[in-house]
């Protein structure tokens, strides 16, 4: 999704806390600690326009929780993200969820569900197939292993006999 | 690395690289789903430039001298063409690139064989051929040992313009790819666009250069009467407008500086403050410091970060300068009717007003952010408003009230305060109003390849031309109460009726600024999803089968490019055609010039009467595209 190109981050965040009505002082406050925290700062002088694929993601992850949120809504929140800012993104959503935030997020990847959900549900051809919590729905095996099969996938190697030659 | 991993192609795989390539370039270029506006845009001009330098080798002078002189200056002109071609397309279908073959085991020269084989495959090669046969057409008068040299000649120069533009490529490569290389090929578009509308002035001013004397027509200065751009010909002075005009040149010529001048990647320096400051005050970015902190500011302040920054609206208030001078301060300065110089400020506001019609698609996606903020849809739509007259009003005031002021041409003060107040206030409402009730989703703007690049379907050119010709018919017919009024206060004599017609365009703007805003906000408010997942999935949701693939309605894009031919040939024949000869008449422009105006070539009884013809052909044929559009929307 496309956002303010032409602003840099920090122009991002105090034009989105204008927009919602938040004083000037709050939003210098809270658009510094963000763009600090999500080690954005060094690139503030930088459009979005020229973000990386990760850095967008995090540039997005401050707009939604400027205006301190309770429910957080995210889609694929961890892709293209270095391993230290995935780090210090869960670090951020953990906190949010102690302070009796909520956080839903749509993922593809079944080991980082594991890892930071503890609520599960599957969908498969726009319907919900499974829910509940981690435990119940991957029932005793992998969460990978309980998707393909909720879903009716099929595993298969047949052919490609030449590569193994 | 690449022989270890791949295995070696056999001799017979590799004989014939350099006609898989031409296979594979001829493919791609069938494939390709129309091509982007620019490319089209460069097809459409460069055959028509094609077709007039063929019909240069046609063309008898007395003095043989002449002929060589005006078929060099054309064949440079193409050489030039394609020397920057490459800079101006970028990004919309450069052919095949060697890296892709990078990791085949072919001999390099064996590549770049192939490769400059298939750069003659396509639409250039073969537009430029048309042009170049214009040496073996003139070649004719002179006999057939001429012809026979000329024909090879010909061929040669295509395979040096083919080749340098590959040079070109490869030099810039690097370059090429950085937004300022981007930006540099949306300024080469700019002044296509700006020259393909206006440059039949300068056109004008060279070929009677051309007539008067010996020698090459491009060079300044020199005896023989010729005098340089700025004067009118026979050395006569039009007034005092010499001055503004290069006054008004230089200040083009500094937004022109101020668009290439930004390092790529970086934005500019305003967001003073950094860490040292977080948390107080001082790290608030300049525009919001000085503007109220509301939603509207925070909207207005975006809005002219985008203006200062996006190369695009920069490139936008360039061509709209470029466009007026051309067809307004160049023919008044070069044919002595300085009566067109106070109308030059108005003229790039309508044109400017044109590239208004899709504020909302232009932003493509990152309408969700202000989706996910409740309440905020008048403030965006009046913030979008404000930001568009604080960065346009100034410009077009200034530029119009020095304009008359410099040039003494008093008289048009009423006209055109009528006529800018009207413009300069129901563009932003209307602006407003079509971009929100007519939404054309573009390519969203990370992904785009240079300022003008919309995206690869070839209807949402036709449909945006549509939009943006809609924009400046609805603007300039709001011009028209108010000057009206001041026509008939100066016909009459009654300097009232004039004050009466410069308040009717103040409220006309008014007007339509206030409504335009109010509808489009509660537009956006009651139909937001809907705005949302137009821009988001494209003008209909395909039904998506994996056996076919998306089902597409096959006659869409066909009825969509064909909206926006029909409002292209609507609009020259209104414009150009139309208004333009009749304005011509009423300013006394010279007779002599009449260029492409049809109408300035019939009898001068007559000449009304063609013009107005013009009008009504015009008119049908933006009805009839309009009745097309709306069939097409309709749900079959």
């Amino acid at each position: 999704m496309a956002l303010p190109e032409r602003l840099t981050g920090r122009e991002l965040l105090t034009y989105l806390g204008l927009l919602r009505g938040l004083d000037r002082s709050t939003v210098a406050a809270r658009a510094g600690e963000l763009l600090e925290v999500l080690e954005l700062t060094a690139a503030e002088r930088t459009m979005v326009t020229d973000y990386s694929a990760g850095m967008r993601k995090k540039i997005t992850l401050a707009t939604a929780l400027l205006h301190t949120p309770r429910l957080l809504v995210l889609d694929e929140p961890f892709e293209a993200i270095d391993p230290v800012s995935a780090a210090t993104i869960r670090a951020i959503l953990g906190h949010f969820v102690d302070a009796g935030g909520s956080v839903v997020i749509s993922s593809h990847v079944m080991a980082l569900v594991e890892q930071v959900c503890d609520h599960v549900g599957v969908i498969a051809r726009g319907r919900l197939v499974a829910s509940g919590t981690l435990d119940q729905v991957r029932d005793g095996g992998s969460l990978d292993d309980a998707f393909v099969r909720l879903v009716g996938g099929r595993i298969s190697v047949e052919g490609l006999s030449w590569l193994a030659s | 690395m690449a022989g270890v991993l791949t295995p070696e192609l056999s001799g017979a795989a590799v004989r014939d690289t350099a006609g898989a390539l031409i296979g594979m370039r001829r493919s791609l270029t069938c494939n390709a789903p129309g091509g982007s506006s620019t490319v089209q845009l460069f097809r459409t001009v460069g055959l028509g430039l094609a077709v007039g330098t063929l019909l240069c080798g046609l063309v008898r002078f007395d003095d043989p001298g002449r002929w060589v002189d005006l078929l060099a200056a054309l064949y440079l002109g193409w050489l030039i063409g394609w020397a920057m071609g490459p800079i101006a397309v970028r990004g919309a279908g450069q052919g095949l690139r060697p890296e892709w073959f990078a990791l085949l085991p072919i001999p390099p020269r064996r590549l770049a064989t192939g490769l400059l084989a298939a750069s003659f495959v396509g639409a250039a090669p073969a537009i430029t051929l048309v042009a170049f046969a214009a040496l073996p057409v003139a070649a004719t008068r002179l006999g057939v040992l001429p012809l026979l040299v000329t024909v090879p000649a010909a061929l040669l120069e295509l395979v040096l313009v083919v080749v340098l533009s590959r040079v070109v490529v490869a030099a810039l490569t690097a370059a090429l790819s950085s937004r300022r290389g981007q930006e540099l090929g949306g300024l080469l578009v700019a002044v296509v666009i700006a020259l393909a509308s206006g440059g039949w002035s300068l056109a004008t001013v060279m070929g009677q250069r051309l007539a008067a004397g010996p020698g090459p027509a491009l060079g300044a200065g020199g005896g023989g009467g010729r005098r340089p751009l700025g004067l009118a010909p026979g050395g006569r002075r039009p007034g005092r407008a010499g001055p503004a005009v290069w006054a008004a040149a230089g200040g083009l010529g500094g937004l022109l500086a101020r668009t290439m001048r930004r390092p790529a990647g970086r934005a500019p320096r305003v967001a003073r403050g950094g860490t040292a400051r977080r948390g107080t005050a001082a790290a608030m970015p300049t525009a919001w410091r000085l503007l109220p902190a509301s939603p509207t500011g925070a909207v207005v302040g975006r809005e002219l970060y985008a203006w200062r920054r996006d190369s695009a609206r920069t490139l936008l208030l360039l061509m709209a300068l470029l466009v007026s001078g051309l067809n307004l301060a160049v023919p008044a300065l070069a044919f002595s009717a300085p009566a067109l110089l106070p109308w030059v400020g108005l003229g790039a506001a309508l044109i400017v007003s044109a590239g208004a019609a899709n504020v909302y698609g232009e932003d493509g996606t990152a309408f969700w952010l202000t989706r996910m903020v409740p309440g905020v849809e008048r403030a965006d739509v009046r913030g979008r408003q404000v930001a568009w007259l604080l960065v346009v009003g100034p410009a077009m005031v200034v530029l119009t009230v020095a304009l008359i002021a410099l040039t003494g041409q008093g008289w048009a003060w009423p006209f055109v305060l009528a006529a800018l107040a009207a413009v300069l206030g129901a563009t932003p409402g209307l602006m407003a109003w079509v971009s929100v009730a007519r939404p054309v989703p573009e390519k969203d703007p990370h992904l785009r390849a240079g300022p003008f690049d919309t995206g690869d379907d070839p209807s949402t050119s036709g449909a945006l031309a549509a939009h943006g010709y809609l924009m400046l018919l609805l603007v300039a017919a709001c011009a028209v109460p108010g000057a009206v009024l001041v026509l008939l206060g100066a016909v009459r004599e009654r300097p009232a009726l004039q004050v009466a017609g410069v308040l009717v365009g103040v409220a006309t703007g008014g007007l339509l600024y206030w409504w335009g805003g109010r509808v489009a906000a509660r537009r956006v408010a009651d139909r937001g999803a809907e705005l949302m997942d137009l821009l988001r999935l494209g003008p209909e949701v395909p039904a998506v089968s994996e056996a076919t693939g998306p089902a597409r309605e096959p006659g869409r894009r066909r009825r969509d490019a064909a909206v926006g031919t029909l409002w292209t040939v609507g609009i020259i024949c209104v414009v150009p055609q139309g208004l333009v000869p009749v304005a011509f008449s009423l300013f006394g422009v010279d007779p002599q010039v009449r260029v492409w105006f049809a109408a300035r070539y019939a009898p001068q009884d007559l000449q009304l009467l063609v013009a107005a013809g013009f009008i009504v052909v015009g008119l049908l044929a933006i009805w009839w595209a309009e009745t097309t559009r709306r069939r097409s929307s309709e749900p079959s």
